[in-house]
């Protein structure tokens, strides 16, 4: 008896293998039929985790299956955009990552992964770089600032999360634009340069939105310039962004989800329509807004060669670092 | 102020916050008693499945969560000589003697009552500095971080293992190990041996899990402990006794819990540093013979035990004050609970107290009343845990062993971890055997960053004038208690080496 059961379940199973492999050809209507990974290669807390964590927070609205956000660290980022460039690329298991990507072969040589390794699902929020000064500076536009720049030569410390990051391109951009120089100082993260722009250690910081937007807000900083276009953030007072500043630059810090290079277009055009659904709800725009990054939604083709454009212009900067 | 505060005590003691935050330091405790698993891990974790929940309540189970860690770590340190968290690395050296003296229970008891009072005491004297504290915090600069890093490493390298050569020698040895990876200020790659896996430093709690807890399974195994003392636990658990013994421990736990407050508000020197700092206090008051103690540190010394543990869990309202005032996180743990508040729609900073007080009060009410819920909850738990002792010591070594690589890997989800831990376990047992301070090596790998990156960073700010250091008193002070320390040492050694010599000296002509 107990032999006839199994047999039955055997023949059921292989009907069923059969009835899959007859199906490829829909094999998107019925994606995703298990949970999707998705690898973040930075530290929990940090504003793309933060900003994945919003974006897939009401994911249960666009699909049946769950998201689970899985950190992993260590190796500057390289060991988790590694393990998602290796993964099946089935749809399974996805990377998300910020311009990092287009900026740590800039500066790293020999690096066994690259964004050539994936596909861009889509770019889903931009934030800026903005330059934060404190009021008892008294500059209250970035014009004060390039000033008392021309006026101490390599004397004023501007702090920036990390060495080549585009938070210290974009002080470049500033830099190379009014033909000025300041001494660039890099904290090692968006929280230690406000924390040091706040204790009055260095003459200003320029963090990654959303870093100090509170701070704005009560008026414990003054915001001079960002790097890209802020609409949509919820800011108090006037913002002024690199292309209105006169800086022929436009530096935003973007986040994108990916997937290994092989993954098919049936299975990425499905990626897309379910995390563009994300990306254009209100959930997502409402959370972005107030936690300080602007929404968008560029998919596939458009996401690369926004990607591809991102990254010349990070590259040319990137050549003017003394 | 107050009728906020009133407010969020209210709150709290709600029948299901209390719930939450009472399930929260479970969590926490049993995440702190396995080697590898720590408190950004586990709130990483838990995050998604708070979504669903009230942000309050939500809150509630991850505060719960990082108060609880801080004192679980402790539970495996005393019972099988393994740290759960690097935090409770130092409570292991009196901790497991004590249990080997069959007293197992009353060191839990005191590690327990340590860390609540620790917690508490600091969490009262911070509510009312709630808004100060921030802004003490950011003043800190890179050439006072620098010398406070200094000044810490020397203060345990100094005092632990049995001479000084070999305790200096341990902490270089941490320091070399802490340049690996990429220079923060340049970018360039150091010492990772073509490892890309080593670009951002050699993996500190895959490390500190080999040199702790795999190099005790190893030492464990060898023919020394073979006749050791398994630890054991005789005697009943009571109250009035517990609390009798707490204070007669009063000033030991007064200085753990100070320093421990103070190095929370330090950004990047944080509870694994303050245990060892007070930890290397009890012991020298022993030594000076100004505690009067029947035993020898190492054999189980109670005030060993206590100072640690108070200064692991008063760090926990330095770190997550300049995160509530100014959003600016203290250290992993409060910089996945600001992800998770940014997640809610909320904006922890400087107007997080006036725009959301429920949320933020609460938050600060809950810091302090976690430490009740955590002593609640590993009361319960003592019972249970002590249920360890029973088992076969082969057996628990194993399990010791898969767990140890098991929560390395889970730090990062990788197998290169499992290595790392797997030598620094080969290294540490070598060190173990030959007298060298394992603590000063895992310092030297803590504060190694901080030392080196601030130091070149203040001098960067001050354009090369070394005067920086001058200038700033923090710095200062530590540069002067650093000298004094050194010139202390140097003196002892070099009597010490003329009282040998001259024995030696004497030894022929007395025969």
């Amino acid at each position: 008896m107990k032999f006839i059961t199994s047999s039955i379940a055997g023949v059921a199973a292989l009907a069923a293998a059969v009835a899959v492999s007859f199906s490829g050809a829909s094999i998107a209507q019925d994606f995703p039929s298990k949970p999707i990974q998705i690898i973040n290669a930075f530290a929990p807390g940090g504003a793309t985790d933060t900003a994945i964590r919003g974006l897939t927070k009401m994911s249960d609205n666009f699909i049946n299956q769950p998201i689970v956000i899985d950190s992993v660290t260590g190796g500057g980022g390289v060991t988790g955009i590694l393990q998602a460039s290796r993964a099946k690329p089935d749809g399974y298991t996805l990377l998300v990552a910020d311009t990092v990507m287009t900026t740590l072969p800039l500066f790293q040589e020999n690096l066994p992964v690259s964004a050539e390794d994936f596909r861009p699902i889509g770019v889903f929020n931009l934030r800026g770089a903005w330059l934060l000064a404190r009021p008892s500076k008294g500059w209250e536009t970035l014009a004060d600032f390039v000033a008392a720049a021309k006026e101490r030569p390599g004397e004023l410390t501007v702090g920036v999360p990390a060495l080549s990051s585009p938070q210290h391109l974009a002080v470049i951009a500033i830099e190379d634009t009014f033909d000025v120089d300041v001494n660039i100082i890099p904290y090692g993260g968006g929280a230690p340069t406000m924390a040091a722009l706040l204790g009055d250690q260095i003459d200003a910081g320029m963090p990654g939105a959303p870093a100090g937007l509170d701070s704005v807000n009560a008026g414990e900083a003054v915001f001079l310039v960002a790097s890209t276009e802020l609409e949509l953030v919820k800011f108090k007072g006037d913002m002024i962004s690199f292309p209105e500043a006169g800086i022929p630059h436009d530096l935003g810090i973007w986040a994108a989800l990916w997937a290994p290079k092989d993954t098919p277009d049936d299975v990425m055009a499905e990626l897309a329509t379910i995390f563009g659904g994300m990306a254009q709800s209100d959930d997502w725009t409402n959370f972005a807004r107030s936690y300080g990054v602007t929404p968008i939604w560029k998919p596939l083709d458009e996401a690369e060669a926004y990607i591809g454009a991102s990254a010349k212009s990070m590259s040319d900067l990137a050549k003017l670092i003394k | 102020m107050t009728s906020h505060i009133l407010a969020a005590f209210a709150d709290i003691f709600q029948p299901m916050s209390f719930a939450f935050l009472f399930v929260g330091s479970a969590l926490g405790l049993l995440v702190g008693v396995l080697p590898g698993l720590s408190s950004p891990m586990a709130l990483a974790i838990l995050i998604p499945i708070t979504f669903g929940m009230e942000p309050f309540s939500a809150f509630m189970i991850l505060i719960g969560i990082y108060v609880g860690t801080k004192t679980g770590g402790a539970f495996a340190a005393i019972l099988i000589r393994t740290p759960g968290t690097p935090a409770a690395a130092a409570t292991a050296m009196e901790g497991f003697p004590m249990a080997q003296r069959g007293e197992a229970g009353r060191a839990l008891a005191i590690s327990i009552g340590s860390s609540f009072l620790g917690g508490t005491v600091s969490w009262m004297v911070a509510v009312p500095l709630v808004g100060v504290i921030g802004l003490y915090a950011v003043r800190i600069s890179s050439a006072d971080l620098a010398m406070i890093g200094l000044m810490a490493l020397a203060a345990v390298s100094s005092l632990s293992g049995r001479d000084l050569l070999k305790g200096l020698m341990s902490s270089c040895l941490g320091l070399i190990l802490a340049t690996v990876g990429l220079d923060e200020l340049t970018g360039t790659p150091r010492l990772t041996l073509g490892y890309y896996q080593m670009l951002g430093g050699i993996p500190f709690l895959a490390a500190i899990v080999g040199l702790f807890a795999i190099a005790t399974v190893l030492v464990d195994m060898s023919e020394e402990a073979v006749n050791a003392k398994p630890p054991t636990n005789r005697g009943r658990f009571n109250l009035i006794s517990l609390m009798r013994e707490l204070w007669s421990m009063r000033k030991q736990l007064a200085v753990g819990t100070t320093i421990g407050s103070i190095l929370g508000v330090v950004p990047g020197v944080g509870s694994d540093t303050a245990g060892w700092l007070s930890f290397a206090y009890v012991k020298r008051q022993i030594e000076k013979g100004f505690l009067k103690s029947d035993r020898k540190i190492g054999e189980g010394v109670p005030q060993g035990l206590a100072a640690p543990e108070a200064a692991n869990n008063a760090v926990t309202g330095g770190a997550t004050i300049p995160m509530l005032t100014l959003g600016i996180p203290g250290d992993g743990s409060t910089a996945i609970m600001l992800g998770a508040l940014m997640l809610f729609g909320l904006q922890p900073g400087p107007l997080f107290f006036h725009e959301s007080p429920d949320m933020a009060y609460g938050i600060l009410i809950a810091l302090g009343v976690a430490n009740l819920t955590t002593l609640l909850a590993a009361v319960l738990l003592i019972r249970p845990f002590t249920a360890v002792l029973r088992i076969d010591r082969s057996m628990l070594l194993g399990s010791v062993l898969i767990l140890a690589l098991a929560g390395s890997f889970a730090s990062t989800n990788n197998t290169f971890e499992m290595m790392i831990a797997l030598s620094f376990g080969v290294l540490g047992y070598l060190m173990h055997r030959f007298g060298f301070s394992i603590p000063a090596v895992a310092l030297g790998l803590i504060l190694g960053p901080v030392i080196e990156s601030n130091f070149r960073r203040a001098l960067m700010i001050s354009r090369g004038d070394a005067m920086v250091f001058l200038t700033s008193p923090i710095s200062l002070i530590c540069i002067i208690l650093l000298t004094l320390l050194a010139g202390k040492l140097l003196y002892d050694f070099v009597s010490k080496s003329k009282t040998q010599s001259e024995t030696q000296n004497n030894q022929p002509t007395n025969k």
